[in-house]
């Protein structure tokens, strides 16, 4: 108290006659008033050193003044304000330092694109050291990715970054560049594919196969070796082009009978506070015994605390199984069969002819078979094996 | 400045006044608060009662030795030789 009176004011009314002789005899006890303001005849305010106030206050008294003291005037007015909300204030306080703190925790790992190295990322992150929660001091993102494309070399690189309380890890696969043949190593052409030859042509080699011919895949086409005016067989680099036919295939099975859901109007709604580790309270079981759900998810505080008000909707249905008419189905499988068979062959072959077949099975599923024929390039440059269309050694000759 | 070198109103106590523009009025060594309201005030010094006419005018500091003065200060001017009342 005694230290605080140096530093905060204090206001101070003070009402009777002749408060200017009060003014004077407190300023000669050495008490100094600021702000002093006249309101009417009779009234004087004015804010002094809470030290000063017993001084003040035995003036008045002696003088016959009625002394009024207010409230501490500004950073003691904080103060005192302070004081008699200690409770709230540490709360407030507290709170304070828990979200300062939390904004320093790492509470998750998001992958992003992870696809088949989602798993693998994550172990390797907690072999790393990086398993929530954490300190995000605790991690630095460029050693973290370094790490990671070192263990990953064909991942062409890693892209690591803080969301909040998220640490969040993005791979990006990259297309490792086609290591090409030594144009002058002795290579082969072989099948990449079955198909029927439909035209070779050889720029360099002996060609192995010839239209018409059945072949399989790794079969060689072009034979890397040249024979001589003298005899001499040289290997060379096999260069050429062979078309074949070939087929694909694909089907769709597609059931005959569906299931229907009917809303029955009954809603159920439940709700929790969700954490990455548990939930606040359990969901209770739903009433109905069939039912879907609508669940919206929203984050409680900010992004650096990891509640979520998960709320899930449970609207009760029925089930209804039903035949569909049998002529509908097959069009229906038939059509997918044909979508299919594009999708698989893609855009960069075209299909010179399609036909498909329908069936059922078991009574309940319509098979939809859909084959394409393509004229495509089979051949492929890959290192010698010695190995023939015909089982043969390299030497032989062309049948 | 006044006899051995001393500005007169170190040796003489006479009041020193300082008017900024129309708002801000300082004084030094006068001798006690004789009147106050927000209209006039009147203090007394050693060259007589200091009047000060203005409107709204408060103290922003008042010793035994020293006054600020603010608000619309519109004059001051001295009566009497000793301020005596």
């Amino acid at each position: 108290m005694r230290r605080s009176g140096r530093v905060w004011r204090i206001y101070i009314a003070l009402e009777g006659l002749n408060l200017e002789r009060f003014v004077r005899q407190t300023a000669e006890a050495g008490v100094v008033l600021k702000g002093m303001n006249r309101c009417g005849t009779r009234r004087l305010t004015a804010s002094v050193q809470e030290t000063d106030l017993p001084t003040v206050q035995a003036v008045a008294v002696q003088g016959g003044w009625r002394l009024s003291v207010g409230e501490r005037q500004g950073v003691g007015r904080a103060v005192t304000w302070v004081r008699f909300r200690l409770v709230f204030c540490m709360a407030m306080l507290a709170a304070g330092l828990a979200l300062l703190a939390a904004t320093q925790v790492i509470w998750r790992v998001d992958i992003v694109n992870g696809g088949t190295y989602d798993a693998e990322i994550r172990q390797t992150l907690a072999e790393l050291g990086v398993t929530p929660p954490f300190l995000q001091s605790k991690v630095a993102l460029g050693e973290l990715r370094d790490a990671l494309e070192w263990r990953y070399p064909r991942i062409a690189w890693f892209e690591c970054g803080w969301r909040g309380g998220t640490l969040v890890v993005r791979p990006v696969e990259g297309v490792l560049p086609r290591k090409d043949q030594d144009a002058d190593a002795p290579c082969d052409v072989v099948a990449t594919r079955d198909g029927i030859v439909q035209r070779i042509v050889t720029r360099a080699g002996t060609p192995n196969v010839r239209p018409g011919q059945l072949v399989r895949k790794g079969e060689v086409l072009i034979r890397g070796e040249e024979r001589m005016a003298n005899g001499e067989v040289t290997p060379v680099a096999a260069q050429g082009s062979v078309i074949a036919r070939v087929w694909t295939g694909v089907s769709v099975q597609m059931p005959v009978y569906e299931t229907m859901t009917h809303y029955t109007g009954e809603e159920q709604t439940v709700w929790t506070l969700r954490t990455p580790w548990f939930d606040l309270w359990q969901l209770p079981d739903a009433t109905f015994e069939h039912y879907d759900l609508r669940v919206s998810s929203q984050k409680v505080c900010s992004v650096f605390l990891p509640v979520t008000l998960y709320v899930e909707t449970r609207l009760a249905t029925e089930y209804t199984v039903q035949r569909r008419d049998q002529a509908q189905v097959e069009a229906e499988a038939q059509s997918a069969a044909l979508r299919r068979l594009h999708e698989k062959v893609g855009g960069q072959e075209s299909l010179i002819d399609i036909w498909g077949n329908c069936s059922m099975i078991d009574d309940e599923n319509v098979l939809s078979v859909a084959i394409g024929e393509m004229h495509v390039e089979i051949g492929i440059q890959q290192p010698s094996t010695g190995m023939t269309a015909s089982g043969g050694k390299m030497n032989d000759k062309p049948r | 400045m006044a006899e051995g070198g001393f500005p007169k109103e170190v040796v003489s106590h006479v009041p020193r006044i300082t008017l900024t523009g129309h708002e801000h009025l300082h004084v030094e060594q006068h001798r006690g608060l004789i009147d106050y309201m927000p209209e006039h005030i009147v203090l007394r010094t050693s060259c007589g009662l200091m009047d000060v006419a203005g409107a709204g005018m408060r103290f922003a500091l008042y010793t035994a030795a020293e006054a600020v003065v603010t608000g619309q200060i519109d004059s001051v001017s001295f009566r009497g030789k000793e301020g005596r009342i």
